[in-house]
C-alpha cells in the first residue's frame, strides 16, 4: 500500500535517503567491528606459542596447529573431592558440559517461573503491600551488599543447601521480585489486557487458570527470550560453582581454573585458553544463531507503570 | 492457544527432568585412603607450583608410617585472599588444617583467635636432636616472631618463600654480545693473580686458564670486571659499578638493536621491589626501616626538599617525603620515563606498557628474544623473581625441544646489581625479595590430628625438604642449612647464581618489604592501606604502579606527591585507633 | 492453590474499607504466588544481610570484635565525597559521567541504529546477528582483545606513523577512563538493537501509511513523531533501569584491570567491588556498608522519581492519543 502513495522525492527526502545510507553503512562498520575479538580468539587458538608471541597477535597462524584443541580435550579434566568426601571425582569435558547444562537449564528456567509469577501478581493483582513491594525490588537493585558471605555460607550449610545442586536452584529465587528481568515480565504482564481473564471467570474459571491457560502463555515470548539469554548468562557462570558447589564442575569453571591457576599450575598457554574459550562459547553461539529469530522477533521490553 | 500451552507444559517438565538427573555425576574414584582423617592444606604455590609439595608428602609419610596407617595429607593448590581464608575460617566451611599462602596480611587472624600458636613447632629439632632448633634455623627469627605474635605472646606464623626480585639476565649473551665489562690487563692482572686466577691474553682479553679458589669460570672463558664485591668469578662479575657505566651498557645494548628492560605491564607491582632495593641502597637498612616503624630513634631523618627532622610515632605521616625513597624514584625515571623521547637511557621492550601481558607473557618473549621480530625485539634483562624458570617451564621445553642448549636450566642467567647512585649511604648492594608469605594452622578440636600437621609443618623446614623445594622450584625459604656439593650440582646454573648472591652478607643488603609493612602495629591495627607501600598519592589518588607513576609525572609532583602519601590531619585518629585497641600503650 | 474463599472475611481491612469477598479472593491468590520467594527473600537475604545494616555503625577491631562508631563512616564518606580531590569523589563523578554518556551518546545511538535496522536497511539480518556477540561470547574474550588493541597495537601503529608521543590509551591515566567510556558505548549496544526494533514494529502499520499521506516523509519526521512516541514505555524502562544501576554497575573495568584499575578510572560501583572483594580486609567493610547505605538513600528515591516523571511525560498513557489503540491491538 505505502509504494502506491509515494510521490515523486522532495530534497528532503534524498537527504534523508544519503543520511540512511551513511548512517548504515556505519552500523554495518560497528557491527563488524564485534568480529574482530571472535577473529582474534579464533586465529590465536590456532597459532603455536612461539608464532603467538613473535608475530603480532592479529596475524594469520602459519598452519592450522590444532594441539591447542588436542590439548583441551584430552588435559581439561579437574579433580575434586567427592560430595560426602569420601573420594575423589574427576570431572571430564563431557561431564563439564553436562553440569554447564543442568545449571544453564534448571537454575535459569526454576528462577525465571518464580520470577514470573511475582511479576504476574504484582501486576495484575491490587492486594495490600503491592507498591511496597515493588520499590523495595527497586531499591534492593541499587543496594550493594558487603561482606555477608560470611554469614550466607554458614546458613547454607547448616540447612545443607551447600554443595547440593538441587536445593541450590530451588533456593536461588530469593530475589524474584527485584532485578531486570521481574522489571521485564512486570512489563509484559502491564501489556496484556485483563478483559481475557474476564472470560475466563465468565466461564467459572479460577485465578490460577487465567494464569496458566491465559496470562503466562501471553507473555511466553518474552519468558522464551529471558530464558534463552539467562541461559547463555547461566552458561558462562563459574563463580556459583566456585563458592557454592565445589564438588560440581561446568566447562566455564573449568576455563576459568585453566585461565587463572593453569598458567601456574600446568602451564597453560595463552594460545590453549583461547582454544578453551572458543571451546566454551561455540555451544551457546549455535544456540544463539539457531534461536535468533525467535529471540529477535519477541524481545520485546514494554513500560514500568506499576 | 494450545501450542503456548504445551510450550508451558514442555518447559516445566524439561526443567523437572533436568534437575531430577542432578544426582547422575561422573564416576566417584572411590579414595584409595578412605577412612583415613584428611589434613587438608590450602596451598597457592605461584610461580612455585604445588609439585614439591606432592614430593614432600609423599616423603613425610615414607618417614612416618604410624601416620601414614591413619593420615592423608590433602594438598589443595588455590589462591585465597585473607578475606575469604577469614570467611571460611568464621563459618568454618573450609575445615583446612594448615594455610599456605604468597601474603602476609594475617595478623587479625591472630587477635581473633583463630590460629595455632606455633611456638611448640619453633622449638622442634627436625634435622636430629643434635641440630638446631627451628627458631634457630629461622632467618630473623625475633622480627619475624614480633610481627606474629599477639602482643608480644606466642608465634603464630612459620615464614614460607624468600624470593630474590630483580633484573634477570642471560650471562651467556652478555659474553657473547659483549654488554659485559671484560677485565684486562692493565686494570685486573694485579688483582686476578693476587686471587689465584691464571689467565691468557688474547685480542685485549684475558681468558681463564685455573683457580686455587672457587670460581664460576671454566677454562677458556672470557674473564670479566670484579663487579662491586671486588672478588672475580663471583654472581656479579662484569656487571656496570657506576651510573656512568651502567648507562654505557644499556646504550650498548641499544646499539644492538636489543632492548635493555622487559617487564609484565600487568604486574605493575613487581617494580616496587625495584623501588624498595633502590631505597635501601641509597638510604641504608636503618633509614628503610624508618620508614615502617616510624622511629628514627632520636636521629634526625633527611626529607627530599632539603629539610630534616626526627621521626616519631606522632609524625610518621612524613616517612613519604624520605630523600631515599625520592631518589628511588628519581633514579627510575631516567630509565622508564617513556616520554624522553631520544634519550639513549630509554630503552624499553614494548611488553612494559602494555597492561594485557602478565609475567609469564615476559618471560617468554624474554626467552624468545634470542629470534629477534619487529613484535619481539630482544631484551636483555627480565624484572621477575627467583622461581621465573620453574613458571616458564613451558617455554623452555617448547625451546629446549627445538634446540636443547635452551632448554630449562641449560643456559646461565644472572641477577643484574644496581650502580652504586651517588651519596648512597653503604657501600653494599640492595636487594628486595618478594612473596615472603606465610603459613599458619587455624585452630583444630582434633588435638591427634593437630599433632600430626604441626610435625609435617615443621617438617616443611627441614634440610631435606629446604632441599626439596629448592632444587624443584628454584626458591629459598628464609631457614639456614648447608648445601652439600652434591646437591648444588642438581641446582640450575641461574639458581646457584641466586644462593651465591642471597648468602653474600658482607656486601649485599636483603630488604623484605612486605614483612616491613608490618613493623607498626598501625598497619593492621590503624585501618590504614596497606598495599601501596612506595607509592606516590598524585591529586589525592594512590597510583597503582612506580613505572607509570614516573612515565605520567614529572620529578616535582612525585616529590610532592610521596611527601604527601599520609595525610597529617588522619593521621592521629590512626594511631587512637590502634590505641583503643591495645597498641603503643606501653 | 487457592483456599476457598469462605473462609476468610478479610476483617482485617473492613474497619477501613469494605473488602469484598472477590477481593479478598484475589488477595489470597496474590500471596500464594509470592509466599515462596518471600520466605527464600526472609531466609537468604533479609536473615543473611541484616548483619551488613548493622555493620554501616561499627567498627571492626583487629580481633573481629565490634564496636560502635555512630555516624563516623557516613561522615568519612560524605567528606571524601566533597572533598577536593579523592578516590571516592573521583568514583563519584565517574558514575555520573558514564551514565550521562549512556543516556546522551549510547541511547541516541541505539535508537537511531534500531530505526535504521527497523526500516530493514542492508544486511540488516546479519547485523541483528552480530551485535549480540558481546552477550554471547565471554566478556574476558572482548575486553582482552579490547585492551590488547587500545593498548598496544594502537600505541605501535601511531608510533610507526610518526606519533611518537602518542599515548597507551588504556594505561596512561590521562586517557583510561575515556577509553573504558568509549568501550561501554561500543558493547553497549547489543540486545538493545532487538529490542527498540520489535518495539517499533509492534507499532500498527497503518499509522504509517496515514502518516505518510498526512506529508509526513522525511526520516527524522518520522522518527520523531511517530517512533519516538510509541516506543516510549520500553525506552523509559531503560532509563530508570539505568539510574537504578547508576552507582553499583563497574562496567568493564573487572575484567579489564580485575581489582587495579587506575584509580582515575573508578567508578563507584567498581570502588565498592573493590573494597569488598580486594584483598578483602574486614576493617574496610563498615566504611563500604556505609558508602552503600548513602546510596541507596539518594539514589532509590530518585530512581522512584524518575519513574514517576516518566510515567507522567508517557504519550502512551491511556489517555493520551495512542493510548487506545495499543489496548485493543
Amino acid at each position: 500500500m505505502a509504494k502506491n502513495v509515494k510521490l515523486h522525492k522532495s530534497s528532503g527526502e534524498k537527504a534523508s535517503i544519503i543520511l540512511k545510507y551513511a548512517l548504515g553503512v556505519i552500523l554495518l562498520i560497528y557491527a563488524l567491528s564485534l568480529l574482530v575479538p571472535i577473529y582474534w580468539m579464533i586465529i590465536n587458538s590456532f597459532k603455536d606459542i612461539v608464532q603467538y608471541y613473535q608475530e603480532s597477535e592479529f596475524s594469520f597462524p602459519k598452519s592450522l596447529y590444532l594441539d591447542n584443541y588436542k590439548f583441551i580435550l584430552n588435559n581439561m579434566s579437574f579433580e575434586t573431592t567427592s560430595k560426602d568426601g569420601s573420594g575423589t571425582v574427576i570431572y571430564t569435558l563431557p561431564w563439564m558440559f553436562y553440569y554447564s547444562f543442568i545449571w544453564a537449564f534448571g537454575n535459569t528456567a526454576f528462577c525465571l517461573i518464580i520470577q514470573v509469577m511475582c511479576a504476574y501478581v504484582v501486576a495484575k493483582y491490587k492486594f495490600p503491600g503491592r507498591n511496597f513491594l515493588y520499590s523495595l525490588g527497586i531499591i534492593l537493585m541499587i543496594l550493594p551488599i558487603i561482606g555477608s558471605t560470611g554469614s550466607a555460607m554458614l546458613l547454607r550449610r547448616q540447612l545443607g543447601v551447600y554443595n547440593n545442586m538441587l536445593l541450590m536452584i530451588l533456593t536461588a529465587p530469593c530475589l524474584a521480585f527485584s532485578g531486570i528481568n521481574f522489571m521485564m515480565l512486570h512489563a509484559a504482564f502491564k501489556g496484556v489486557p485483563w478483559e481475557y481473564a474476564e472470560a475466563v471467570f465468565i466461564d467459572g474459571g479460577g485465578h490460577l487458570r487465567v494464569f496458566i491457560t491465559i496470562m503466562f502463555p501471553m507473555i511466553m515470548p518474552t519468558f522464551w527470550v529471558l530464558m534463552l539469554l539467562g541461559f547463555i548468562g547461566a552458561w558462562n557462570d563459574y563463580s556459583s560453582f566456585m563458592f557454592w558447589m565445589p564438588s560440581y564442575y561446568n566447562v566455564a569453571m573449568g576455563v576459568y581454573r585453566f585461565q587463572y591457576e593453569s598458567r601456574l599450575e600446568l602451564g597453560t598457554t595463552m594460545p590453549q585458553i583461547l582454544a578453551s574459550f572458543a571451546v566454551v562459547s561455540l555451544p551457546v553461539v549455535i544456540l544463539y544463531v539457531a534461536f535468533q529469530k525467535l529471540i529477535t522477533a519477541n524481545f520485546m521490553v514494554g513500560g514500568l507503570k506499576g | 492457544m494450545k501450542k503456548k500451552l504445551f510450550n508451558c507444559a514442555a518447559v516445566a517438565l524439561s526443567a523437572l527432568l533436568s534437575l531430577s538427573t542432578i544426582s547422575c555425576g561422573p564416576q566417584t574414584i572411590k579414595d584409595p585412603d578412605s577412612g583415613k582423617t584428611t589434613i587438608n592444606i590450602s596451598h597457592y604455590g605461584g610461580g612455585h607450583g604445588t609439585e614439591y609439595m606432592d614430593v614432600l608428602v609423599a616423603n613425610f609419610m615414607e618417614d612416618h608410617p604410624e601416620y601414614d596407617a591413619k593420615y592423608k595429607i590433602k594438598i589443595t593448590p588455590e589462591k585465597l585472599h585473607s578475606g575469604l581464608i577469614l570467611e571460611e575460617l568464621e563459618a568454618g566451611y573450609g575445615e583446612k588444617q594448615m594455610y599456605i599462602m604468597s601474603q602476609n596480611d594475617f595478623v587479625h587472624f591472630i587477635y581473633s583467635d583463630y590460629l595455632e600458636d606455633l611456638s611448640d613447632v619453633a622449638e622442634m629439632k627436625v634435622d636430629g636432636a643434635d641440630k638446631p632448633a627451628l627458631k634457630d634455623k629461622m632467618v630473623r627469627y625475633e622480627e619475624w616472631q614480633s610481627i606474629y605474635s599477639k602482643y608480644g605472646e606466642g608465634l603464630y606464623a612459620m615464614p614460607y618463600a624468600d624470593s630474590v626480585m630483580g633484573w634477570i639476565y642471560d650471562h651467556d649473551m652478555f659474553v657473547d654480545k659483549n654488554w659485559y665489562y671484560f677485565a684486562n690487563e692493565k686494570d685486573d692482572g694485579a688483582e686476578l693473580r693476587a686471587q689465584g686466577i691464571t689467565y691468557t691474553e688474547q685480542n685485549g682479553k684475558l681468558i681463564f686458564q685455573s683457580s686455587e679458589n672457587k670460581v664460576n669460570y671454566a677454562q677458556g672463558d672470557k674473564i670479566l670486571t670484579a663487579g662491586k664485591d671486588g672478588k672475580y668469578g663471583t654472581y656479579d662479575d662484569g656487571q656496570p659499578q657506576t651510573v656512568a657505566e651502567w648507562d654505557a651498557m644499556i646504550a650498548k645494548i641499544s646499539a644492538t638493536g636489543a632492548k635493555a628492560f622487559i617487564s609484565s605491564g600487568q604486574i605493575g607491582s613487581y617494580a616496587v621491589h625495584l623501588v624498595s632495593a633502590l631505597f635501601a641502597q641509597y638510604s641504608g637498612l636503618d633509614l628503610y626501616n624508618v620508614y615502617f616503624n616510624y622511629d628514627s630513634k632520636g636521629e634526625p631523618v633527611k626529607f627530599a626538599d632539603g629539610t630534616e627532622e626526627v621521626i616519631t610515632l606522632e609524625n610518621g605521616y612524613k616517612v613519604g617525603g624520605m630523600e631515599g625513597l625520592y631518589k628511588a624514584y628519581e633514579f627510575l625515571a631516567n630509565y622508564f620515563d617513556s616520554r624522553r623521547v631520544g634519550d639513549s637511557r630509554i630503552s624499553l621492550h614494548p611488553v612494559v606498557e602494555d597492561g594485557t601481558k602478565n609475567h609469564i607473557d615476559a618471560q617468554s618473549q624474554f626467552l624468545l628474544g634470542y629470534d629477534p621480530t619487529a613484535t619481539n625485539p630482544q631484551s636483555a634483562m627480565l624484572l621477575d623473581g627467583a622461581w621465573w624458570e620453574y613458571e616458564a617451564r613451558t617455554m623452555f621445553n617448547t625451546l629446549g625441544a627445538l634446540d636443547s642448549s635452551r632448554g630449562y636450566g641449560q643456559r646461565e642467567y644472572r641477577y643484574m646489581l644496581f650502580p652504586y647512585i651517588d651519596g648512597q649511604a653503604s657501600e653494599k648492594s640492595a636487594i628486595s625479595c618478594c612473596e615472603s608469605g606465610a603459613m599458619i594452622v587455624p585452630k583444630d578440636k582434633d588435638k591427634d590430628r593437630l599433632k600430626v600437621t604441626k610435625e609435617f609443618l615443621a617438617y616443611l623446614a627441614s634440610d631435606e625438604a629446604l632441599n626439596v623445594f629448592l632444587t624443584m622450584t628454584g626458591s629459598i625459604m628464609p631457614y639456614e642449612y648447608t648445601l652439600t656439593a652434591e646437591e648444588e650440582e642438581k641446582l640450575t646454573p641461574f639458581t646457584r647464581n641466586m644462593i651465591e648472591l642471597y648468602s653474600d652478607d658482607e656486601n649485599i643488603e636483603v630488604v623484605r618489604p612486605q614483612i616491613a609493612q608490618l613493623y607498626s602495629p598501625l598497619s593492621y591495627a590503624g585501618g590504614r592501606d596497606t598495599n601501596t607501600y612506595f607509592l606516590p598519592r598524585i591529586n589525592g589518588l594512590a597510583i597503582d604502579q612506580p613505572f607509570k607513576v614516573v612515565r605520567e609525572n614529572s620529578l616535582d609532583v612525585i616529590k610532592t606527591g610521596l611527601a604527601n602519601y599520609y595525610s597529617a590531619a588522619n593521621w592521629a585518629a590512626f594511631i587512637e585507633k590502634a590505641k583503643t585497641q591495645g597498641f603503643f600503650n606501653d | 492453590m487457592i483456599k476457598p474463599a469462605e473462609k476468610v472475611t478479610g476483617d482485617a481491612f473492613s474497619s477501613k474499607k469494605r473488602v469484598s469477598r472477590k477481593t479478598v479472593k484475589e488477595w489470597i491468590f496474590a500471596y500464594s504466588f509470592l509466599v515462596y520467594p518471600l520466605l527464600l527473600f526472609a531466609v537468604f537475604y533479609v536473615y543473611v544481610n541484616i548483619d551488613s545494616f548493622i555493620l554501616a555503625f561499627q567498627d571492626v577491631n583487629i580481633d573481629g570484635s565490634r564496636t560502635f562508631a555512630g555516624w563516623a563512616h557516613f561522615k568519612y564518606f560524605l567528606t571524601e565525597l566533597f572533598a577536593e580531590s579523592g578516590l571516592i569523589k573521583i568514583s563519584f563523578t565517574n558514575s555520573i559521567k558514564i551514565y550521562l554518556v549512556g543516556l546522551c551518546i549510547s541511547m541516541p545511538l541505539q535508537l537511531i541504529f534500531s530505526y535504521l535496522l527497523f526500516k530493514k536497511c542492508f544486511a540488516h539480518r546479519l547485523i541483528r546477528i552480530l551485535v549480540m556477540m558481546p552477550s554471547i561470547i565471554s566478556s574476558f574474550v572482548f575486553c582482552l582483545v579490547f585492551r590488547s588493541f587500545a593498548g598496544s597495537s594502537l600505541q605501535s601503529l601511531m608510533k610507526s606513523l610518526g606519533f611518537i608521543n602518542f599515548p597507551n590509551l588504556m594505561d596512561n591515566s590521562n586517557y583510561v577512563f575515556g577509553t573504558t567510556l568509549f568501550y561501554s558505548v561500543w558493547s553497549s549496544f547489543s540486545s538493545s538493537l532487538i529490542i527498540y526494533p520489535n518495539a517499533m514494529r509492534s507499532v500498527d502499520p497503518g499509522i504509517y501509511e496515514s502518516a505518510q499521506i498526512d506529508g509526513m516523509c522525511t526520516m527524522f519526521q518520522e522518527f520523531r513523531y511517530i517512533i519516538l512516541p510509541l516506543i516510549f514505555p520500553t525506552l523509559s524502562t531503560f532509563l530508570v533501569l539505568g539510574f537504578a544501576a547508576m552507582m553499583t554497575d563497574s562496567g568493564a573495568l573487572v575484567p579489564f584491570f580485575m581489582y587495579s584499575a587506575p584509580s582515575t578510572a573508578y567508578n563507584m560501583g567498581y570502588y565498592l567491588t573493590v573494597q569488598i572483594f580486594s584483598e578483602s580486609n574486614p576493617m574496610n567493610y563498615p566504611g563500604v556498608a556505609a558508602a552503600g547505605m548513602l546510596l541507596t538513600v539518594v539514589v532509590a528515591p530518585l530512581t522512584l522519581l524518575v519513574r514517576y516523571v516518566l510515567d507522567r511525560i508517557d504519550p502512551t498513557r491511556e489517555d493520551g492519543i495512542y493510548g487506545k489503540k495499543r489496548k485493543t491491538a
